[in-house]
């Protein structure tokens, strides 16, 4: 069974338990399972299903909220973050008719905050940059997306 | 001496100014299907599709040349090939964008880019769904058929 059919099994019997209940799920979560999600996310990114990344994100937010306080919760949440960004942009290339690039006016402030928060992107991005005919400069969301995940594995986070 | 001393000089700036050309015009190898069209990077998909369009346009237009404005071969061009030109119906960062969200379908990445090109505009265009899903499975069929691989499921 590779990961995401395990993830399928897993993620399902998360959200099974009766409404009554407080916590739905035990504050000890075995070490694989955000791995498992992390993983999902990475595949649905690498297949640009915005959907599936969707609903794996999602998932992963709740997880975060009832994982027990301590380094492990602190990786997966700060993993959670570079995600958020990829989901944003994958969103935008899955949904717009120009969704190949993007700037200022079809991701407002997307740009000068990935510049902000992820020191070596403006120098990265800079090689794929271009310019359509009124002069407006466009940035990859291909490119962008691959930088993101760059990030998340030179965390040494799971993929 | 000085007849060979300029045309050394000379030789030597178009070799520079060839270099420098090379240097802001990326080398596309065109794709044939999704496989080597997502393999590209977003700067020579930009490239490629800019050319693409202008290359079928050039093409039509001599096709009109060749056979004459009133043969069979122009009408059936201006009724058949037209419709299908990217040129001036989509820019480059369209065409670039609705190939990548084509060929975000694991399925589809064996369709040829010509087909996959023509789908993408009668989509756009607003065509009915089941054309279009009986257009893709033809395209599926034919891509799996000249890469000599099975229909790959979804």
């Amino acid at each position: 069974m590779d990961f995401r059919s395990a993830a399928f099994c897993i993620i399902p019997l998360l959200f099974a338990v009766p409404a009554r209940v407080e916590k739905p799920l035990p504050r000890r979560i075995p070490a694989i399972v955000p791995g498992i999600v992390l993983t999902a996310l990475h595949d649905a990114n690498a297949a640009s299903d915005s959907r599936r990344f969707d609903g794996a994100l999602a998932v992963a937010k709740f997880m975060a909220e009832v994982m027990p306080i301590g380094p492990q919760r602190n990786e997966f949440r700060r993993c959670i973050l570079i995600y958020q960004d990829i989901g944003a942009v994958l969103t935008y290339a899955m949904r717009d008719r120009y969704g190949a690039y993007f700037n200022d006016d079809s991701l407002p402030g997307m740009h000068d905050r990935l510049i902000a928060d992820y020191p070596g992107y403006d120098d990265y991005i800079a090689e794929f940059r271009v310019a359509d005919a009124k002069g407006n400069v466009l940035y990859p969301t291909s490119e962008t997306r691959s930088f993101l995940v760059g990030q998340i594995a030179n965390r040494g986070a799971p993929p | 001496m000085k007849k060979l001393a300029v045309a050394i000089a000379l030789m030597l700036s178009a070799i520079v100014a060839n270099a420098a050309d090379r240097a802001t015009t990326p080398e596309i190898t065109p794709p044939a299907n999704g496989e080597e069209f997502l393999r590209l990077s977003s700067t020579e998909k930009l490239f490629w599709s800019i050319g693409y369009s202008q290359g079928y346009l050039d093409a039509l237009n001599k096709i009109d040349v060749a056979a004459g404005a009133n043969s069979a071969c122009a009408s059936l061009a201006a009724r058949t090939e037209r419709q299908s030109s990217t040129a001036g119906k989509m820019s480059g960062f369209e065409l670039v964008s609705g190939l990548e969200k084509f060929y975000a379908d694991p399925a589809n990445t064996l369709i040829p880019v010509g087909s996959a090109i023509r789908i993408y505009m009668l989509q756009a265009a607003g065509k009915d769904q089941t054309t279009i899903q009986e257009l893709i499975e033809t395209a599926r069929a034919l891509g799996a058929e000249s890469s000599h691989r099975p229909i790959a499921s979804k």
